[in-house]
């Protein structure tokens, strides 16, 4: 839960259209165009960065190059005043150099965070749209994960880097035309000039970047492996120490070690395995290599003293060539993010780019609540099963009634609920309100006359206020208080310390079960359903909270269309119609009375509720009465 | 040494910094126990990265040497074994010696990274396994103190940030190595101007080193921070998005993660300032001492070309190990911090071990607690001089106030999680101090307030007390409990893997799978802490008839939360603030009219039903107590260590909780949140 309070952003009215928000898979057209447009969302500072990223690359190659002309000037005219505008020069280009770099990099920078801000926003809003389909086969975990980590590692792509290969790559082209140009200064010369030392370096760093290319692939499948054996450890822990006093009650501890030894050795394993396949980096051998060429064959050219090079130059190349080995000792690590980088970008890409079965209708069509609700030979499987869990169900609820969903586990009764709310559309046959197909009303417009109070209840780690306007950001003071006291709860909340600004949970109260339920009564009053679902199925344990409760209830259930999944007799026998489900049938529907009288699995349920038996016997009674008076 | 790093993370790992308990002496001898079978392989490794390091160092005196013996104006001539050499032979010479070296160095590098990576691979595992099996049979009080999650943490980074240290402490070797071979070559290579001006450069490093570990420290401690709230926001979006769809909320939710994300992003882009100012101050620092360096060969005159060209690359190279090395010594505490968190778990105390005249438990079922006096700190009582007896196959029902001291007599007494202080629990004749715990716990079937599943299908989790069980046998227990219908409707069944301790099971269906577990197990005493509180009135009759059938003849402890369970028992005891105030059958504590007699009617009579006066109950009506979490507690000044300690006692202050506090404390008792 979040501790922290957040002054609500009543960013739009939610009232009565669901506001435009384009998402980024409908912005984006693949996962490539996705995970590059990082380079030109902010083209302006993109733009200023790579620009300075250019400068500084010459720059930064300038001390070395100096460093030559310097030694060639002292040579051949000693220490002077070319000699010390040189020295300067170098301090000059030193501090440029730094200008350029934090200036290219904060600006960089700056982009690539805002990217990581905006891509996790992105991904955070899709995946909120999707539909509950969607979340029942998610692991929140590994969602939370790509929304934190995931996003994270892309912008580590970005920032430093994408930015840090491509300067790497500008660093050796122009270590490289060093080797072919020939810049007169004076009587000395920038610059070797030589094609063929040219054509062999820029076959050597060819090579390189080639070889390291080869080393990124190879190395970045086995440090994802590592990563999820990592994952598995933890998890294998986590696992065991949450449920340490089942384990040990079940005298399983030597089965959980076995367990525990066999993840974590599948790790030492990786962790090797991932040792002996990066410990050679063999672009590393091709630098000493051709830096021990160019050497040799320098030392030859300058031996030879017929203008070739001088010893200044030869100064020069190896500076620089050594200057690279430093600059580029990063470069196998910065490849290996960026493609890490698009590996989890694919991965944020295939869950945001997820096969929704439910469609939303293109133009939303109005609901009538004045009309009956019919369930019309509704079968339904959950996405991606089989199994059937609603068989055929077909009933209709006249506007205005109290429905009691009455059923044993499995019997489908929460199903009834979230087909109601259109978290799910039936897989065959159709719910019509009147003559309109649910499936032709968007969710939006669904929700905002449906109100569900669950039986867990959910509350965020906010105020009462919060929790309670949280159906309708927008009420007033008076609203949530006129909520709260026809919930029943307005006393208590007005009793804690901060009263409605007292904030639920950890940091705050704890409440009760049955306080929890009165809150998100008045959460649920604030929405104003037409169609109001509740899931009452378990009954609070002492009596005033229960009285409490009731009296909620009945605030909540008045005046409007209604379906509470209950066993209690109270609610049973005051509905207009009872819903009998059994295994995803729906065995009778009818009055308490009628199913009393005619239905056995109806007096078997009854039975086995408190109170139940009496109630039987009771109409055995009136039973036995009734042809007497008749 | 390997291809990791990066400024950003050591930044990260001197964050982590924390205060070590023990002195350094105590830490590494504590590690040495585990680099014992290693120590062949460490030397080796160290050795061979300091012979690295030599190349390295060897290889710019190559270059120089080289650039020195083609220049006639110094006309030198070399001389080797009386042989006169060509100024050709010495450039192939040279050439070679520098393939070879640099050859070399590159496979002594690689082979030290291998060599490491297998050390650490083994270390690891092994620091990990003792870790793990240390915690696993630890105190349940030591476990209790502790949550999962840090529990976790124990197991996973701090037995890595182990052998990072390691890494660590080797990498500071061989960077001590090069800074002081760097330093006599130059001594002895160069004149002592040029020295000067190497060491001109180190308070650069060490003000960059202090700058990261100093501001960079806080600014990373900030993002952390909101990269957590950030995470919070989100995780609570998920699990709340039933309720958010529910109520068309998702765009408001977005509006306030966007709200906290930028504040992120504030955070970030202050670090991202920071690395950007500093770092590039590095190669630019290294280019004015080469400035400065081509300036004093000038000056000097004396000074060979070679020479020239030494001191500018091994200026650059002194300048990495001292930024290195100033920035390896805290990251080094680090480590130490996490060897000293995992010290506390190795040497935390092990569960209770069997006496050495131990028995297994005989055949005789029943209970007997005599004058038990039960603590969990030593201080605070919360089980007091409590004496009663327990046929073999009787039920019996506790019955008291939440924090009455009902789940400590029964899940944690019973099962011996705990030792009581004074008095004796007996079953049979035999006091449990003297029983085998496996043969108790094989005994003894226990079915928590709060369910926990494992991730694992429904029939593995079912199958935990007993792995030994057949199918058929599950799906029996299953049908009795009215489990099956709900089983079979999931989506593949029994086959259906349990995620994230059940989500997409209610709370009720959770309880049903870990009664089928325990019942399965089929254990000769069974403790119902109200286990079937979330069940449906529906659910919860068949449960018991079930429990009627299998469970008829044995001993039975009920933490009961309705009548009916209270009706099946044989005797009822009635615990309030821990001392045992009544006991007897359900009539015999009615005519009493004590204390029970008072429970019932506020409690349970009302779920018999109907009738009630609303109008009269709703009179006399109290004011609903307001619990306050122990964090609002805290910020209210309404705690202090003794009401902590009584509310820890108490169960009323989770692990998780008390962890917060303390960190609450902390930072009140320090006015600045960080440093």
């Amino acid at each position: 839960m979040v501790t922290q309070q957040i002054t609500q952003k009543k960013a739009y009215k939610t009232e009565k259209t669901k506001p435009p928000r384009q998402l980024a898979t409908e912005k984006y057209r693949s996962m490539n165009h996705w995970f590059w447009s990082g380079l030109t969302r902010y083209p302006g500072l993109m733009f200023i960065s790579i620009t300075f990223l250019i400068i500084n690359a010459v720059i930064s190659i300038l001390p070395g190059v100096l460093l030559g002309l310097g030694i060639d000037v002292l040579k051949t005219e000693g220490y002077g005043r070319n000699f010390i505008i040189i020295v300067v020069l170098i301090i000059s280009a030193a501090l440029i150099g730094w200008l350029t770099s934090f200036l290219s990099g904060y600006l960089w920078g700056i982009a690539s965070y805002r990217f990581e801000r905006d891509i996790r926003e992105e991904f955070f809003d899709v995946v909120q749209e999707h539909s509950m389909a969607f979340h029942d086969e998610h692991d929140s975990g590994i969602l939370l994960s790509m929304a934190m980590n995931e996003t994270n590692q892309i912008r580590f792509a970005y920032h430093p880097s994408i930015r840090q290969v491509v300067s790497s790559f500008l660093s050796i082209l122009l270590t490289t035309s060093y080797f072919f140009i020939r810049i007169p200064i004076g009587s000395e010369f920038i610059g070797v000039g030589n094609w063929p030392i040219g054509l062999m370096i820029t076959f050597g760093f060819s090579l390189y970047i080639f070889l390291a290319w080869v080393y990124a692939r190879r190395v970045g499948p086995i440090r994802r492996e590592l990563a999820t054996e990592l994952g598995n450890v933890s998890s294998a822990s986590q696992e065991t120490f949450r449920g340490i006093e089942v384990v040990r009650s079940f005298d399983n501890e030597k089965t959980e070690e076995m367990k525990f030894t066999q993840v974590s050795l599948r790790l030492a394993d990786k962790i090797r395995k991932e040792g002996y396949l990066s410990s050679f980096y063999w672009p590393a051998l091709i630098m000493v290599l051709f830096t021990a060429a160019s050497f040799g064959i320098g030392l030859w050219f300058v031996l030879q003293d017929n203008g070739l090079m001088s010893v200044g130059q030869l100064s020069s190349m190896l500076t620089l060539l050594i200057q690279l080995v430093i600059l580029n000792f990063m470069l196998p690590i910065r490849l290996l993010a960026i493609q890490a980088g698009r590996i989890n970008a694919r991965r944020i890409w295939d869950v945001m780019t997820f096969k929704d079965p439910l469609i939303e209708p293109v133009k939303s069509k109005k609901l009538d609540w004045s009309r009956p609700l019919v369930f019309q030979n509704v079968s339904f499987s959950y996405p991606g099963k089989e199994k059937l869990v609603l068989k055929d169900v077909s009933f209709t609820i006249p506007p205005g009634s109290r429905v009691a969903l009455l059923g044993g586990p499995g019997s489908g009764k929460s199903t009834i609920l979230k087909l109601l709310l259109r978290l799910y559309d039936p897989t065959s046959g159709a719910i019509f309100l009147g003559d309109t197909n649910l499936r032709e009303v968007s969710t939006f417009d669904v929700r905002k006359d449906v109100t569900l109070v669950e039986q867990d209840i959910f509350l965020f780690g906010a105020s009462f206020k919060d929790n309670i306007a949280f159906s309708k950001p927008e009420a007033s003071m008076e609203e949530i208080k006129t909520a709260a006291r026809r919930a029943q709860i307005d006393k208590f909340i007005e009793s804690t310390p901060k009263g409605y600004d007292t904030i639920i949970g950890e940091r705050g109260v704890t409440l009760s079960g049955g306080q929890r339920q009165r809150i998100a009564i008045a959460r649920a009053l604030l929405a104003e359903p037409k169609l109001l679902l509740l899931d009452d199925s378990t009954s609070a344990v002492d009596i005033k909270t229960e009285i409490r409760l009731r009296l909620a209830m009945e605030e909540l259930i008045k005046g409007r269309t209604s379906i509470i999944v209950t066993q209690r007799l109270s609610t049973l026998v005051d509905s207009d119609l009872i819903l009998f489900l059994d295994k995803g049938r729906v065995i009778d529907l009818g009055t308490h009375e009628e199913l009393l009288e005619r239905c056995s699995e109806y007096q078997f349920m009854l039975s086995l509720l408190p109170r139940g038996k009496e109630l039987i016997n009771k109409k055995k009674e009136s039973r036995v009465k009734t042809p007497k008076g008749g | 040494m390997g291809h990791g790093g990066g400024a950003g993370r050591m930044i990260g790992r001197i964050a982590d910094r924390k205060k070590v308990t023990r002195p350094t002496p105590v830490l590494l001898k504590a590690l040495s126990k585990y680099l014992k079978g290693f120590v062949g392989l460490l030397v080796l490794a160290a050795f061979l990265s300091l012979a690295y390091s030599a190349t390295q160092i060897l290889n710019p005196i190559i270059l120089s040497n080289g650039i020195d013996a083609i220049d006639p104006s110094l006309g030198k001539v070399i001389v080797w074994f009386g042989v006169t050499l060509s100024e050709r032979t010495i450039i192939i010479i040279y050439t070679l010696f520098y393939v070879l070296l640099g050859s070399f160095g590159f496979i002594l590098n690689s082979l030290t990274t291998r060599l490491l990576s297998k050390v650490r691979a083994d270390m690891v595992h092994k620091i990990r396994k003792d870790v793990y099996n240390k915690l696993i049979n630890a105190s349940m009080d030591y476990l209790k103190k502790e949550q999962s999650g840090n529990i976790t943490a124990r197991i996973t980074s701090d037995t890595d940030e182990v052998s990072t240290g390691l890494q660590v402490f080797i990498s500071i070797a061989v960077q001590l190595f090069l800074l002081v071979t760097t330093l006599v070559v130059i001594l002895i290579r160069l004149p002592w101007q040029i020295v000067l001006i190497c060491l001109a450069s180190i308070p650069f490093a060490l003000l960059l080193s202090f700058v990261l570990s100093t501001i960079g420290r806080r600014i990373v401690l900030g993002i952390r921070q909101t990269f957590g709230i950030v995470s919070g926001k989100i995780a609570e979006s998920f699990a709340g998005i039933a309720v958010s769809k529910a109520f068309n909320q998702e765009g408001n939710l977005s509006s306030q993660m966007r709200v906290l994300n930028q504040e992120n992003y504030k955070m970030s882009k202050k670090f991202g300032l920071m690395m950007n100012i500093m770092m590039p101050l590095i190669s630019s620092i290294s280019s004015i001492v080469t400035a400065a360096i081509l300036w004093m060969g000038g000056y000097l005159a004396s000074i060979s070309i070679g020479q020239i060209f030494l001191g500018t690359i091994l200026a650059a190279q002194f300048l990495r190990p001292v930024a290195h090395l100033s920035l390896s010594f805290p990251q080094l505490q680090t480590s130490l911090g996490a060897v000293d968190r995992v010290l506390d778990v190795l040497e935390a105390s092990p569960s209770i071990p069997d006496a050495p005249d131990a028995e297994p438990l005989g055949n005789d079922y029943s209970v007997s607690f005599e004058h038990v006096w039960f603590s969990y700190d030593n201080e605070n009582w919360v089980l007091k001089d409590i004496t009663f007896q327990v046929e073999e196959g009787e039920m019996v029902a506790l019955v008291g106030e939440t924090g009455a001291g009902k789940t400590t007599l029964a899940s944690m007494l019973l099962t011996r999680f705990y030792d009581i202080q004074k008095g004796s629990i007996k079953i049979g004749a035999q006091d449990i101090k003297k029983i085998a715990q496996k043969s108790l716990r094989k005994a003894i079937g226990l079915i928590p307030q709060e369910p926990y599943l494992f991730t694992a299908t429904v029939l593995e989790n079912i199958k935990y007390g007993k792995a030994d069980a057949t199918d058929e046998e599950v799906y029996t227990i299953c049908k009795m409990i009215g489990a099956d219908t709900f089983i079979e409707a999931l989506p593949n069944g029994y086959q259906t893997v349990v995620r994230e301790g059940g989500k997409q099971l209610s709370a009720g269906q959770r309880q049903i799978i870990t009664i089928a577990r325990t019942m399965l197990a089929d254990p000769k005493i069974l403790i119902l802490d109200e286990a079937t509180s979330r069940l449906d009135a529906y659910s919860e009759s068949l449960v018991q008839v079930a429990q009627r059938t299998l469970f008829k003849k044995r001993t039975t402890f009920v933490i009961a939360h309705r009548l009916s369970t209270i009706f099946d028992a044989n005797k009822i005891i009635v615990l309030s603030h821990g001392e045992l105030v009544e006991m007897g059958s359900h009539e015999e504590l009615i005519r009493k009219k004590g204390l029970y007699a008072d429970i019932y009617e506020t409690y349970y009579k009302f779920q018999g039903l109907e009738e009630i006066d609303v109008e009269k109950v709703l009179e006399e009506e109290e004011e609903e107590e307001v619990e306050l979490s122990p964090l609002a507690m805290m910020e209210m000044g309404m705690l202090d260590p003794e009401k902590i300690k009584k509310m820890v006692a108490e169960g009323k202050i989770s692990p998780a909780m008390l962890e917060q506090l303390k960190k609450k404390m902390a930072q009140k008792k320090a006015k600045t949140p960080i440093d």
